[in-house]
């Protein structure tokens, strides 16, 4: 698996982008954050990194946090839970049945409560975030859930 | 043909050798369905928080004595697709597995490694343990097993972790004196978890365990040298032949003589045998007696084989 370290130039771009779109203040801090393809973003910690350096050949390092492109930022589910506690903007609170049809990939509807600007949201469900999704013409959110994470549909 | 289960004649025939092991017991334990357990993944969530939720939602869940956070669940096959597997807040493991990542002793900042890791059932056991801290490193040869480990890994949030695609058996010369913790739960011919797939009591033969006690052999001679001296080896297979356990034990003890030493396994709240002290009229190492056995009938559950090596000092202190 490709794998380049973010340069400082990159990530303080990411950073704006997540500020931005999300009032995230306090990006990935703690991690070594590298590129891995199709602008998948993964993150690790500094010694997990330096042993990697040392493997030489390897297939990935740490997990899978967020998606940047042209279009936009978007985060896994394991991505907006370590940001748990710094996501201040475009948060959707979601019911257990809610969170349910979310992880089967399926949309779910705004509701008058939910105050969204721009084009992506993260949900969640009690304390755990479930990653991003994206708003529909129909007013409808669309998750980004990847197929070998849905809970199949009833 | 027994109550279902069809077994190789040879295979018939070992199971009735093997000393100290209740032949009508065993028999019996093979066709008992397997308890449905799981691993609360305190990465993610906290043992009452995830209760509740499960409760809630219907689950009864016990308690697995020998284990921090393992619990049978019922009613079964229903956890696979409920939020919390998918978010990773619980991981489907058998009851003795995590037993084999708990004897590991795992500590805060260890580098440790997985040589056989997929699907990673223990490597997500042993980031949940680590707490982040140190780095884990997770190989297999296979790269169709890599994809579930990888997603397995993901799931439960492990991000201290290293995944490798590599035959285990290169790591101890690359890598020398480079872990403090190594699991070696080693490919073998399944023989304690029939009741989970019959058809492998009908596909034993005497060559497949032989084939495998090689295997394993390099497993294990290359994991422990990849050991720190001083750091802890795991050897666990969940296999019942003395080929595949105590054999390999007794050799790499001979091929690693004066460096490798076997450790006492402490556990409580399940019952468990001694290792075997000869096979075919050779007599094993005497350390060997460290090790354990696990029966299916004891467990309630899965068979494993389980010892615990040091790599003494001896070499480095000259």
């Amino acid at each position: 698996m490709k794998r380049e370290r973010i340069d400082k130039s990159v990530r303080e771009k990411i950073e704006q982008e997540a500020r931005r779109v999300y009032g995230i203040r306090s990006f990935f801090n703690d991690y070594e954050l590298f590129m891995s393809g199709e602008g998948k973003i993964r993150a690790t910690t500094r010694e997990t990194a330096e042993l990697a350096e040392y493997l030489k050949k390897v297939d990935s390092v740490g997990v899978y946090v967020a998606k940047y492109r042209r279009w936009g930022l978007t985060f896994s589910i394991e991505g907006s839970q370590i940001l748990d506690g710094v996501i201040e903007r475009n948060v959707i609170e979601l019911t257990r049945e809610e969170a349910k049809r979310w992880m089967t990939g399926a949309p779910v509807e705004l509701k008058p409560e939910h105050k969204i600007e721009g084009k992506f949201v993260v949900a969640k469900y009690r304390r755990f975030y479930l990653g991003s999704g994206v708003m529909g013409r129909d007013g409808k959110v669309y998750p980004l859930i990847p197929k070998w994470r849905r809970i199949p549909s009833e | 043909m027994k109550n279902g289960i069809q077994f190789s004649e040879e295979l018939l025939k070992l199971l009735s050798e093997l000393p100290g092991v209740d032949f009508e017991r065993l028999l019996e334990s093979y066709n008992t369905p397997l308890p449905e357990s799981i691993r609360i993944n305190t990465l993610k969530t906290t043992p009452s928080e995830c209760i509740e939720m499960l409760e809630e939602n219907g689950f009864s869940l016990t308690k697995i004595p020998w284990t921090r956070y393992g619990y049978y669940v019922e009613p079964k096959d229903r956890i696979a697709e409920t939020l919390e597997h998918m978010l990773g807040l619980v991981y489907m493991q058998g009851p003795v597995s995590m037993l084999v990542a708990e004897v590991l002793d795992v500590k805060h900042g260890d580098r440790v490694l997985d040589l056989c890791a997929a699907p990673g059932s223990k490597s997500t056991q042993i980031g949940q343990y680590l707490e982040n801290s140190g780095a884990l490193v997770a190989n297999d040869i296979s790269y169709e097993r890599i994809k579930a480990l990888s997603s397995n890994l993901q799931r439960c949030g492990v991000v201290n972790v290293i995944i490798t695609l590599k035959d285990g058996r290169m790591f101890g010369r690359r890598y020398p004196d480079t872990f403090d913790k190594v699991l070696v739960d080693a490919p073998c011919s399944s023989l304690g978890i029939i009741s989970r797939d019959w058809s492998i009591a009908k596909r034993w033969r005497g060559r497949i365990s032989e084939r495998m006690s090689r295997l394993q052999l390099g497993l294990i001679t290359s994991g422990f040298d990849a050991l720190k001296p001083g750091g802890t080896l795991v050897y666990a297979t969940c296999t019942l032949h003395p080929l595949e356990n105590e054999w390999v034990i007794d050799q790499l003890l001979e091929r690693r003589s004066g460096k490798a030493k076997l450790l006492e396994i402490k556990i409580e709240g399940i019952k468990y045998s001694k290792p075997m002290v000869e096979w075919n009229g050779d007599f094993f190492h005497p350390e060997v007696s460290k090790c354990i056995r696990i029966y299916p009938y004891q467990s309630g559950a899965e068979g494993f084989f389980i010892s615990k090596i040091t790599k003494t000092w001896a070499d480095y202190e000259a």
